[in-house]
């Protein structure tokens, strides 16, 4: 039996320290310069809600699966459905389909039929987004209150570009943009989903967000599922297996249709912590993914903040105006 | 009385931040890259890490005896480092903002390394990229930023057996690879090492000014 020692001189032993490089002055000055600069003391620390996810293990889930029935149960419901008429043929194959479920396999069936060429490694995936941020939260991170968002994403996964509006124009980076990764994503729904709990157990035993340094706050793999769609610009085969995948897990809530600044939509996500909901907007005629929004749908207060939300309350509404593979960043499809 | 560096960060003290930046940005850069194997990347991290330290300074935890302090730095890091794209994206607008590096040779390895120790290095990058995540964390900490178990289970917010049972199986892991021939282990003492191997319970092996930190949560 091995001691912790053991281990530890073991590793030193076998592995020298690979960071062999610093900083050079210069670049420490001008980042630090920058620092102060981005650190304004009126602006107040950004605080998220807490949005608790028990993440279950790969077997848990895939007994939660069988449990369902192929998405046909364990769903919540608020109120109301999905609006649409139910089609005999869908009623006769899935007697048992809530709301929900229906709708998740109708946007996965959409998907599917979505022409596509995979991008060459060269080429870019481009999304472009706008809509508001009225939310009480993105006021106090002094976010604009409506924009456009235009990102390019390279296909081999190792940059990033979005207009810099301090140098006025359009500027890649290089970024791990996760690309190869979720592309290639299983296509089979609970093979999916494993590979997404692995890479959250492997990324931060559960926690995969960036604003703890203890890793208390889970996600929500339901909303992990969806801001992937949010994100991204995936194969067909992928983005139907998310949406195939978002059914297996429990708790999805669907209402609509109703109309969202002039556009009729089917809201489609999962409650967290009884208040707080990421939803994504679903054409309720084709099922297309038309965008997201972050909503109260009860009154809630984002933990460790004074700040609160009242039911019905929206923090940020988004949707979808273009997407497509482009060339060169900076072009459009 | 002079109030203590935790409390100047949680109450947004800008000069306290900048102290922290200079006490650690240097060891982070070194965490960063050795969590993501890119140097371009852990300079990202770097700014990153110390935006989202801002982000979240009221978290900081006002008890004195939490802990030391770069234990939250390094975790706030760590986490960064897990999602470089989210945490980029969080700060998009401010990152615009940082001026881009002069693009430089690189060739700082051959600079430092000779021919076998530039073999040895990059097959330590291979083996380290075969570790899983949280494998590769620990190792990183413990073995290489001088954490003792204790203040790499606060940073990665895990018990301490944790951090143990997955620097054992780190080393089981790397064991197997030296085996089949992926990795060649040091023939000599790691004198060329810029940090020095810590041992348990050792709060701080990198960076002497450090301490200043360390000592304001005695343990």
């Amino acid at each position: 039996m091995t001691n912790e020692h053991d281990d530890h001189d073991e590793l030193a032993r076998l592995l020298p320290d690979p960071a062999i490089r610093d900083l050079s002055a210069h670049r420490h000055r001008q980042i630090q310069e920058f620092l102060m600069t981005e650190f304004q003391p009126e602006a107040r620390p950004v605080r998220r809600p807490r949005r608790r996810f028990a993440l279950v293990t790969a077997s848990v889930l895939a007994a939660a699966a069988v449990a369902v029935g192929a998405a046909t149960g364990g769903f919540g419901l608020l109120a109301g459905g999905d609006g649409t008429a139910p089609d005999t043929a869908a009623t006769q194959q899935y007697p048992d389909e809530t709301p929900a479920a229906r709708t998740f396999r109708l946007a996965a069936q959409y998907a599917a039929a979505q022409p596509w060429t995979d991008p060459r490694p060269d080429q870019w995936l481009y999304i472009k987004s706008s809509g508001s941020n009225p939310g009480p939260m993105a006021e106090s991170k002094g976010m604009s209150k409506e924009g456009t968002d235009e990102v390019w994403l390279r296909a081999d996964g190792v940059q990033m570009a979005a207009y810099n509006e301090l140098h006025g124009k359009i500027e890649a980076w290089d970024q791990d943009n996760e690309y190869p990764f979720l592309s290639t994503l299983p296509t089979d729904p609970q093979q999916l989903l494993d590979a997404l709990l692995a890479k959250l157990e492997q990324g931060a035993d559960g926690a995969e967000d960036v604003q703890s340094p203890v890793g208390e706050d889970n996600p929500g793999l339901g909303r992990y599922v969806l801001s992937i769609l949010d994100n991204n610009l995936l194969p067909p085969d992928v983005t139907s297996a998310l949406w195939q995948a978002a059914a297996l897990i429990p708790g999805a809530v669907v209402e609509g249709p109703t109309e969202i600044e002039g556009r009729e939509v089917l809201t489609l996500g999962f409650v967290e912590d009884g208040w707080w909901s990421h939803q994504v907007l679903v054409d309720p005629a084709t099922h297309e993914y038309v965008g997201f929004r972050e909503i109260a749908v009860a009154d809630g207060t984002y933990e460790e903040s004074d700040i609160s939300m009242k039911k019905g309350e929206v923090e940020s509404i988004f949707f979808r105006d273009a997407s497509g593979v482009v060339d060169g960043f900076g072009l459009t499809p | 009385m002079k109030p203590t560096i935790r409390a100047r960060i949680r109450d947004g003290d800008r000069d306290a931040f900048g102290e922290l930046f200079d006490e650690y940005a240097r060891a982070i850069h070194h965490h960063a890259y050795r969590l993501t194997g890119d140097w371009s990347t852990a300079e990202d991290v770097v700014s990153l890490t110390f935006l989202e330290a801002w982000r979240l300074r009221e978290r900081v935890d006002s008890d004195e005896s939490a802990g030391p302090l770069r234990a939250w730095l390094y975790g706030v890091a760590t986490n960064v480092a897990r999602n470089v794209r989210r945490a980029a994206r969080r700060h998009a607008s401010a990152m615009a903002r940082l001026p881009k590096p002069q693009p430089v040779p690189d060739h700082a390895d051959e600079v430092v390394a000779t021919i076998d120790e530039r073999e040895r290095l990059s097959m330590v990058r291979d083996a380290v990229a075969r570790l899983r995540k949280h494998e590769r964390e620990v190792l990183t900490l413990c073995v290489w930023s001088g954490f003792g178990y204790t203040e790499a289970a606060q940073a990665l917010g895990v018990p301490v057996g944790t951090v143990r049972s997955r620097l054992s199986r780190a080393r089981k892991r790397l064991e197997k690879l030296v085996a089949a021939g992926r990795v060649r282990p040091l023939a000599e003492p790691a004198e060329e090492k810029r940090e020095p191997v810590a041992r348990p319970g050792q709060t701080r092996g990198d960076r002497t000014n450090a301490v200043r930190f360390a000592q304001e949560t005695p343990r």
